[in-house]
């Protein structure tokens, strides 16, 4: 009898070994590897950016066969990765930004005292004009350069114009009817926007953009935004995430605090579950391909924003430790997946696959952007940088 | 995890009930309380060497404690649908205190995965005590006269449910902490 229940504790243990906990494999990487990961990902978006200041959308090494396609949300959100760079020491990507930039002025659109942005007869999303106020507060800090701060209130005025009573904010607005699009919402955009309204409030105190921030972190908080808009849970929302730090603890009330912990427990679930992917046959039958690498990257960028709140808030401080392994782990993995240059220089095209990460054979500009981001908040948290 | 979840998650993964039909420990005192007696040092063993074990595993406790959450759903949703226990020969004699008192009737996956998470989430000291409260309890569950057997089959579907809840509660605990 031991010993036909001994086999039968040997092979349940090897199935719930591969099935249900495999090993998260975590390579060991330094900040300093993190950092120049995420240099190389900054220079890829630079080195294939149009004389226009657009991006190189997307590229497959399978076929090599640029996607022609774009997106302006995406483009924002890159330049905004781009300032980033800058901010932490790597100026030289502060004039491609600027370039990214003057892409986004050039399609700007002046409406009823506030202003907007979209491609030509094309919709105003919300993503972009909150990708190009974080961008631009970002910017102002860094150059001290206070001409833009006419274009961020007013940028701020259109989220404002979007706002709803409850805190909702509607995704778009149509040039032709000069409109919202009504009851239109958008999974990530909100957040886009209330981390804008947290900047304007950090860059411009006591204008009144708190208060609308703050109506929309409850609204993403209390599970309003899962009701109103048809999701069973709440959102893992980085953009949220980085709204949070970005307010600081002070203005993070128990409720907030408790949306910080749970959006801290799905990116851990996330990166802990990216960590057991490792691409071999039978990894790949249980838990899939390695994930997009955006999807991924979004999840280190939002642990990585409350790994920061978690530095200046004691409510947060017990999971700092524990938030620091997963981006390490993260990291890691990200530095490993990344095109090397002795990989690139056996490709035709070296210069679109060099410092990125691809998916299966493709690659995009908020790949690179994702886990670039994501890759400087680790180094910050492998450091142990509290700012 | 509170000391009265841990003691109803051990319970409900012993389910004394289900065992009953052969652990006697009023026609067999001696085997019982060895057999638990085993479990107790067998469990407290897994308890101490628990984080080395993650580590060696290369496993994070949130992810175990969705590893052990997932054994107890699967278990307890088995004991659900079946909650009698088949094929099991109790010897004569001394041997039965290791098979199939100790091994495999209380000393269970579900168990073992429990141990191992509370090994890694808690005082060790206080695990062992608390598995030692929930052995003493399967072994008083055990000398109650089994009639009706439709009851006892009953409180293990119970056990089977609570351990089902207490299961995904486990596993809710490890996606959400970090």
């Amino acid at each position: 009898m031991l010993l036909r229940h001994a086999l039968v504790w040997i092979l349940g243990g090897a199935l719930f070994r591969v099935a249900v906990v495999p090993a998260e494999v975590c390579p060991a990487v330094s900040p300093n590897a993190a950092h120049e990961a995420a240099v190389a990902a900054g220079d890829w978006l630079v080195r294939n950016m149009d004389d226009a200041g657009a991006f190189l959308y997307g590229y497959d090494r399978a076929t090599s066969e640029v996607n022609p396609g774009y997106n302006i949300v995406r483009h924002a959100g890159a330049m905004n990765s781009l300032y980033q760079l800058a901010s932490v020491g790597e100026t030289r990507f502060l004039d491609p930004a600027d370039r990214a930039l003057g892409y986004l002025l050039e399609r700007t659109i002046d409406h009823d005292g506030w202003t907007t942005i979209a491609p030509d007869g094309g919709r105003a999303n919300l993503g972009t004009v909150g990708f190009t106020v974080v961008a631009l507060a970002r910017r102002r800090a860094l150059t001290g350069d206070t001409g833009f701060d006419g274009l961020l209130r007013a940028l701020g005025r259109f989220i404002l114009e979007q706002q709803e009573p409850d805190g909702s904010i509607l995704n778009a607005w149509n040039q032709a009817t000069a409109q919202p699009y009504p009851g239109e919402y958008e999974r990530f955009s909100t957040g886009e926007a209330v981390w804008a309204l947290v900047e304007l409030d950090n860059t411009f105190p006591g204008e009144g953009w708190w208060e609308a921030a703050e109506l929309t972190l409850h609204y993403l908080a209390d599970g309003s935004r899962a009701e109103k808009e048809g999701y069973w849970t709440r959102l893992p929302d980085h953009w949220a995430a980085y709204a949070l730090a970005a307010a600081g603890p002070e203005r993070l009330d128990d409720e907030l605090i408790g949306y910080a912990e749970r959006l801290a427990g799905y990116f851990s679930a996330r990166l802990r579950v990216e960590a057991q992917r490792t691409g071999t046959p039978l990894s790949i039958a249980v838990r899939g391909f390695p994930a997009l690498p955006s999807g991924i990257g979004t999840a280190a960028e939002g642990m990585a924003a409350l790994y920061r709140l978690a530095g200046e808030d004691p409510r947060l401080a017990s999971m700092r430790p524990d938030m620091e392994s997963r981006l390490a782990c993260n990291a890691g993995l990200m530095v490993q997946r990344q095109v090397k240059p002795d990989e690139a220089s056996v490709r035709t095209n070296r210069g679109l696959v060099e410092g990125a990460w691809f998916y299966r054979s493709y690659t995009q500009v908020d790949f690179q952007q994702h886990v670039l981001s994501g890759l400087l908040g680790a180094e910050q948290a492998m450091r142990g940088d509290d700012t | 995890m509170s000391g009265w979840f841990v003691f109803l998650v051990l319970v409900a993964a012993t389910n004394p009930p289900r065992l009953r039909p052969y652990v006697d420990v009023r026609t067999r005192p001696a085997q019982t309380l060895s057999a638990a007696l085993i479990v107790l040092g067998a469990g407290a063993l897994l308890i101490g060497v628990a984080a080395g074990l993650l580590d060696a595993l290369e496993i994070t406790v949130e992810t175990w404690h969705l590893g052990a959450g997932v054994v107890g759903v699967l278990v307890g949703a088995r004991v659900l649908v079946a909650p009698g226990l088949t094929g099991i020969e109790v010897p004569d004699g001394w041997a039965a205190a290791v098979a199939p008192f100790a091994f495999p009737l209380l000393f269970t996956p579900q168990l073992a995965a429990l141990l191992v998470l509370l090994g890694t989430t808690g005082s060790k000291t206080a695990s062992i005590g608390w598995l030692a409260i929930a052995l003493a309890a399967t072994i008083g569950v055990c000398g109650v006269p089994h009639r009706r057997p439709g009851l006892w089959s009953a409180t293990a579907r119970f056990l089977g449910a609570l351990l089902v809840i207490l299961s995904v509660a486990l596993v809710v605990a490890g996606i959400r902490d970090v």
